[in-house]
């Protein structure tokens, strides 16, 4: 169970002097410029549950997770794990976080895999039988066999990946939080981690909470969405209604076989659809495919010439969360 | 126990990672003692020429030497990272510490564990030359080497208080590599010869506010000059240990104020 009560950090930042002595000056500076990343953000997290948290970049998505491992203290409000405060209790609660931070690795980068989790047990005073059963079920399900004797710093960033997720779950913590752990990935190794973290969430009922850039890691694994923006929490339900409330806002680009004739705007002006751009024979246009159809928009834009070509594009999610809210 | 234990599988991996780049490791531990060897080697040629300087002989300027040799061995195997504290508040590499159920300082000072083979052997060396000299000649008896490792004890410690306050100070600077010249490097370089030496105001700043002249000059006047009488020796592992407590305490009241990075 993770509580996280009317949290709030503000980062306060020295004014950079500019100009002659910049370094001296800012340092004897007395200005400061407050920050605040995160804004009164409250959820509960109950046990099994997997959520996505996704907001823009600086939305203040690290900053909340970094309260809730313990690495920062907020400025107000407070976080309870299973009862404990990460602030306060920090060695308890650790033990109970798997931690993966996808642009960081926690693994020893000059020496051989095998000899990372032999030092992560003897920190986490693992038993030897527990380890050798834990590590032993890891390496089968994450297919780690053959990385085993080879440097960290010479294994690719999936299998790297494969290796953190392993080393985050050695010690069996209940709870895993997940720093945009696809980052950077190609297709097959995201779609490798996606489906381990499936079966740690359905099967080890691990409760999992991700950050991520990446819409499809939330479509395919959150049952629950968590949207952030400007350090405040704007949504927190399922993906569905967050969905509805969306809607399928599409751009079209229509190319015609002839350049479109003037007048066009007025003909288009009453329609369920927006023309946002023109360039010689291409009309881009915008339009929610809940309330419209790409065949309506089509039927309607035949009238103007012959099409030669469409193409139908989706904005990424940001984009979207940013103009909505 | 089990944390002496895990001190020193963690310091094991760290070294087992620089025997990766054994050519930098071996070629580091080398210019050590070519540097200090040489600096040794000036400092007592130029003593010896001038008949010692204010009042030192050349063993007793070069007992202070060793002691220092020793001390600054000492605390950089302890607490290596200490000294280079910086790239984790700026990096933001302190998060990953912090993940880890034992104290922070602990995972934090045997990152990079060096084994300081270079100062350990010329520290040695220096020391046993200038000692059986100077008990040869009566000025001291083979107390003198309990006493000094009491010295080296006590040293060891105030040097490791006063780096882990100057890197605490990087919670609230970010940029501390400065300061630690002066509060690190500067100050234990000082403390390599007679304080006498020095005008007042840096006499003075050495026993007060940066009481580095305490692992070395102060109660080595006891040790190997008969001077102040035996309370220094305890009198200064007082301090060491108090200041070693207060460092503590004011690095406790940094964690809370650390700020992490951006990704």
């Amino acid at each position: 169970m993770i509580i996280a009560h009317r949290l709030n950090k503000t980062f306060r930042l020295p004014i950079v002097m500019e100009g002659r002595f910049s370094a001296v000056r800012t340092l004897l500076s007395r200005e400061y410029r407050d920050v605040e990343a995160v804004n009164d953000i409250s959820f509960e997290i109950s046990k099994g549950e997997f959520v996505g948290y996704i907001g823009p970049n600086g939305a203040g998505k690290s900053t909340t997770i970094k309260m809730l491992c313990g690495i920062l203290h907020p400025t107000s409000g407070e976080v309870t794990i299973n009862g404990c405060s990460p602030q306060k209790q920090r060695q308890q609660v650790v033990r109970q976080l798997g931690v993966v931070f996808g642009q960081r690795t926690q693994l020893w980068w000059d020496l051989p895999l095998k000899d990372s989790f032999d030092i992560l047990a003897s920190l986490y005073k693992l038993e030897q039988q527990f380890f050798k059963n834990q590590l032993g079920v890891l390496t089968e399900i994450l297919q780690l066999q053959e990385l085993m004797g080879i440097p960290v710093r010479k294994l690719s960033l999936g299998q790297r990946m494969r290796a953190d997720l392993a080393a985050s779950l050695l010690h069996d913590p209940d709870i895993l939080f997940l720093d945009e752990p696809t980052i950077g990935l190609d297709v097959a190794a995201k779609k490798q981690i996606r489906d381990y973290l499936k079966q740690m969430n359905s099967q080890w009922n691990k409760t999992i909470l991700l950050t991520t850039h990446d819409m499809d890691d939330i479509e395919q694994l959150c049952s629950r969405v968590i949207v952030i923006n400007h350090g405040a929490a704007i949504y927190d339900g399922d993906l569905e209604t967050l969905r509805g409330r969306i809607g399928l806002p599409t751009v079209m680009k229509i190319k015609f076989r002839e350049a479109v004739s003037p007048g066009y705007e007025d003909f288009l002006s009453a329609s369920t659809f927006q023309v946002i751009g023109c360039q010689d024979r291409v009309i881009t246009v915008a339009c929610n495919r809940k309330e419209t159809t790409a065949m309506e928009v089509l039927n309607r834009m035949s009238k103007l010439g012959t099409i030669e070509d469409i193409h139908l594009e989706e904005p990424n999610f940001e984009d979207i969360i940013h103009r909505i809210y | 126990m089990s944390w002496i234990h895990i001190y020193f599988r963690l310091a094991g991996a760290s070294l087992r990672s620089q025997m990766q780049y054994k050519f930098n490791f071996i070629l580091s531990t080398l210019l050590v003692f070519l540097m200090f060897g040489l600096e040794l080697m000036t400092v007592s040629i130029i003593i010896y020429k001038f008949n010692g300087i204010k009042g030192w002989s050349v063993y007793e300027a070069g007992y202070l030497f060793a002691i220092m040799m020793f001390v600054r061995a000492f605390y950089r195997i302890i607490a290596g990272e200490i000294n280079g504290f910086e790239k984790y508040l700026v990096q933001g590499m302190l998060d990953q510490l912090l993940l880890r159920p034992m104290p922070v300082l602990l995972v934090l000072v045997t990152r990079n564990f060096r084994p300081m083979a270079g100062e350990l052997v010329l520290g040695t060396t220096t020391m046993s030359i200038c000692l059986s000299y100077l008990i040869e000649n009566k000025q001291a008896t083979l107390w003198a080497i309990p006493c000094s490792l009491a010295v080296i004890v006590s040293g060891t410690i105030i040097t490791l208080a006063i780096g882990l306050a100057t890197a605490t100070v990087g919670f609230w600077t970010h940029r501390i590599d400065e300061l630690q010249r002066i509060t690190d490097n500067a100050a234990s370089i000082a403390s390599q010869y007679p304080l006498s030496i020095y005008p007042k105001w840096m006499r003075i700043t050495l026993l007060t506010v940066l009481p580095m002249g305490f692992t070395s000059y102060m109660p080595s006047l006891y040790v190997i000059r008969g001077e102040l009488g035996l309370w220094i020796l305890p009198a200064t592992m007082l301090l060491a240990v108090a200041l070693l407590l207060g460092a503590l305490s004011f690095w406790k009241l940094g964690l809370r104020h650390y700020q992490s990075t951006g990704t």
